[in-house]
């Protein structure tokens, strides 16, 4: 087992985690709970495919899933942000749409070939003993290196961000220094939804060139935990995603050299477990419970009339 | 002078209830026009259909003598109408530069904290512009919100009760920032209980009763006594009737208790009194000295690091709090929505709560009967047992804990800032409910801010500071009394 094999293997698995995980940082930085990720990876990576198989041009392909999943995290936000439905229920509903719609019409693209995106070596630092491995990717990972300092930025340096930032902490705050708080959570939907499908496209146009149904195997739901894990942060989103893909790769060679047949189930179980571990130990500490922490406002829909 | 803001005829329903019924209301530059009414008669549904925050049912809106509309805070800004809620709206995470900068357009951080020590100054409304927001006390975030409002140039500045959550000392330099602002022509809507403040600072008052405009008068036309009687509709007698207390047995013995505040500093230094049967026993001080750590060590809410805690002759320290409860504690918390009440069950069971009934199950039906009966006896306004109590106003929350609370016949209750943001006539019921229990014979322990509300109803008073008792006197009101009171207050032994 070489280290750099490792890399490569922990990257390319953790890349749609990461982009699921930032997308739902958005999300949620905006005070609105998703639990339709898995539904939305699906979206993305059937929506991808489909152009792809179409089209043969994988950028189109990537851009089309964006836009897909985009509007398809509108549903949400219409049902969470304007009728002011409940959020668990209305995400576990996206979920369950996302791998039904994609189930039906991915029937069609099932063991079909399709473009791929292909490795693209950087010059010169692929050439950096061992860490140039993190150079020897595909686009989509590169493009996930390059989001992970924009969003950081955006986020807690910009006004932008502190605008989102404050729509999700104290809506109140936000409407009455005139920020419109249901726009700005449409926008974070929308934004997050596009992003966390795209994460889906990454599993059928860059890591596969195929459509399987309900092909992203619970990979929504570990993004979920990894939110939490990051403290909303999309830095160490990067590295609770690339550590993931990290486990999950030493699952796929355990089993490969035959030494342990390691149960996926236990693995899969293994963010939620670091998860909960994080939580503990963190929660022990004051001063980080005061400052990190959930967005205050995550899954209450606002209302200026309604009295709390 | 300029008006700077007529409102006409502003009719504002909510599910059951007319909140406000045809209501006119103006502003002029650089004038305190206050909002003065009960819980309940509309002030702040007035003040948020103005703010954009509710959108009236009929009624006009003029600035400047034009018509507008105003549909959210984003239009209300816009026309430089800016609003301190009552709960405050700040983002507890950010700072106060980053809350002050939220939502404006082309503002940078560092140019912010400048202007917002330009302000502080000018205005004496001293505030760190680098400290986040969770750090602040409730006065300090207080003066973060008025300057949210000078920073953007505000002409019509509302503050809703802004004096229920400050010491005497911030309410003074409160007053001096609201003179400031009206001296460069800023018209200031301010609303308050508080007749003296009342007096102090309004150019005008206007009364609201029940969603109604019940008149505007100016400077040199009001005193209290007239005010109050606007509010009520009739002359209220403040001063409570009762008879001499006839003190019994020891019921609550606290002895040289020291406890932690949330922060984690000494709360309570070595504290200790007795209160008996049949008495009121009065606790002055300034806010902050220790009177919530009293209270919820003795219901059991707090641990006690070093003292003992003894009700009836028992030791009960170590005691938790349904023990208590069962053995005839009640208590009146300050904080009605969180503590006292739980917000979204309905009246009736909020009522019910700390009954202890035998069996599993729970009888609606029983439960709802009985609460029939206590909303009579007492009084509650509310539309049906089954609202949810969190819509009730003030006065009838307040209502409704001491119904709950004196329906245990409790041996011992613990009142903490009673009436506090209530309207004259529940300060009232409030007042004659604590007498009637103590002349039934229950030992009360009565922690207020408001010295007439501790001359008003203590049989003895006395003077807590940093965590301690430096005195006891007499609950006369006499200029010398007062002093010494305030001396103590101070931190100087009796
Ligand atoms: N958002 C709301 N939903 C339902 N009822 C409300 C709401 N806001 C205020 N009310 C009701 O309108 C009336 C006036 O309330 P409010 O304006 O808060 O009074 P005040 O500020 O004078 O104490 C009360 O009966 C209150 O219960
Ligand atoms: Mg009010």
């Amino acid at each position: 087992m070489n280290i750099e094999g490792l890399i490569t293997a922990s990257v390319r698995l953790g890349t749609p985690l990461l982009f699921a995980t930032l997308g739902e940082i958005i999300t949620e930085r905006a005070g609105v709970l998703n639990l339709g990720l898995e539904g939305l990876m699906l979206v993305g990576a059937l929506s991808g495919f489909a152009t792809s198989y179409m089209t043969g041009n994988v950028w189109l392909a990537f851009i089309v899933a964006l836009i897909a999943g985009g509007l398809f995290a509108l549903i949400h936000a219409f049902m969470s942000i304007t009728l002011r439905v409940n959020q668990v229920v209305s995400g576990l509903a996206l979920t369950m749409l996302g791998s039904g719609i994609s189930g039906v019409l991915g029937k069609a693209f099932v063991g079909k070939p399709a473009a791929k995106f292909n490795d693209i070596y950087i010059p010169g630092l692929s050439n950096i003993p061992v860490l140039g491995a993190f150079f020897k990717m595909d686009a989509i990972v590169y493009l996930g290196y390059i989001l992970v300092p924009v969003l950081y930025i955006i986020i807690f340096k910009t006004k932008l961000g502190l605008t989102l930032r404050a729509v999700g902490e104290e809506p109140s705050a936000a409407d009455s220094r005139g920020i419109n708080v249901f726009l700005v959570r449409y926008i974070a939907k929308g934004c997050g939804g596009a992003l966390t499908a795209a994460g889906g496209a990454y599993l059928s146009l860059a890591a596969t060139s195929m459509w399987i149904e309900n092909m992203s195997a619970g990979r929504g739901w570990i993004a979920v935990a990894l939110v939490i894990f990051s403290a909303w942060e999309p830095f160490k989103a990067l590295v609770g995603s690339y550590l993931f893909g990290f486990v999950m790769s030493l699952q796929l060679r355990l089993q490969a050299m035959g030494v342990a047949h390691v149960s996926a189930n236990i693995l899969l179980m293994l963010p939620y477990l670091i998860t909960v571990l994080t939580m503990i130990l963190f929660s022990f500490n004051k001063n980080f419970r005061n400052r990190v922490g959930a967005p205050s406002a995550l899954s209450v829909p606002y209302s200026r009339e309604e009295k709390m | 002078m300029k008006t700077l803001l007529r409102v006409k005829g502003i009719v504002k329903r909510f599910p059951g209830v007319l909140a406000l019924n045809g209501v006119n209301f103006e502003l002029q530059e650089g004038e305190v026009h206050t909002l003065l009414g009960e819980n309940g008669a509309g002030k702040t549904t007035l003040m948020n259909v103005i703010f954009g925050l509710y959108k009236p049912d009929e009624g006009e809106i003029e600035i400047m003598g034009k018509k507008v509309q105003i549909k959210s805070p984003h239009d209300a800004l816009k026309y430089g109408i800016g609003m301190v809620q009552q709960h405050f709206t700040l983002v507890p995470s950010f700072s106060v530069a980053e809350n002050v900068i939220l939502g404006l357009p082309g503002e940078n951080l560092q140019d912010a904290v400048k202007r917002i020590r330009d302000i502080s100054n000018t205005y004496g409304l001293d505030v760190d512009p680098n400290a986040k927001i969770w750090q602040l006390s409730v006065g300090e975030r207080q003066r973060v919100e008025i300057i949210k409002l000078l920073y953007i140039g505000a002409r019509v500045v509302i503050l809703d009760e802004p004096t229920a959550v400050l010491t005497p000392q911030e309410t003074k330099a409160l007053f001096k920032a609201i003179r400031k602002m009206k001296e460069n022509g800023t018209g200031i809507i301010f609303i308050s209980h508080k007749l003296n403040e009342v007096m102090e600072i309004s150019d005008r008052v206007t009364v609201m009763k029940k969603g109604k405009v019940v008149g505007t008068v100016k400077r040199g036309e009001f005193d209290q006594r007239k005010l109050a009687s606007m509010m009520v509709g009739r002359e209220v007698v403040m001063e409570v009737e009762r008879e001499k207390a006839k003190p019994g047995e020891v019921v609550l013995k606290v002895d040289n208790v020291t406890a932690k505040s949330d922060k984690g500093h000494s709360a309570l230094n070595g504290i200790s009194l007795e209160v008996r049967a049949g008495e009121i026993l009065g606790i002055a001080g300034v806010a902050g000295n220790g009177q919530r750590e009293l209270a919820e060590i003795i219901y059991g809410l707090r641990e006690v690091e070093s003292g003992k805690v003894e009700l009836l002759g028992e030791d009960i320290t170590n005691k938790d709090v349904l023990y208590r409860i069962l053995k005839g504690i009640s208590y009146i918390p300050q904080d009605r929505k969180g503590v006292a009440l739980s917000p979204n069950l309905s009246v009736a069971e909020n009522l019910h709560l700390k009954r202890q009934t035998k069996g599993f199950f729970y009888n609606h039906d029983k439960v709802y009967k009985r609460a029939q009966e206590l909303i009579k006896k007492y009084n509650i306004k509310t539309p049906s047992p089954d609202v949810a109590v969190k819509y009730l106003s003030g006065g009838n929350m307040q209502k409704v804990v001491i119904a709950r609370e004196f329906e245990l016949k409790p041996k011992l209750i613990i009142a903490v800032h009673p009436t506090r943001g209530l309207d004259v006539a529940s300060m009232e019921f409030v007042y004659r409910s604590l007498i009637k229990a103590r002349d039934e014979g229950a030992a009360v322990l009565l922690l207020a801010g408001e010295l007439y509300e501790i001359f008003n109803l203590s049989d003895r008073v006395g003077v807590i500071y940093e965590g301690e008792i430096v005195g006891y006197t007499t609950p006369d009101p006499t200029p010398e009394n007062i002093e010494k009171i305030g001396l103590m207050m101070a931190g100087v032994r009796a």
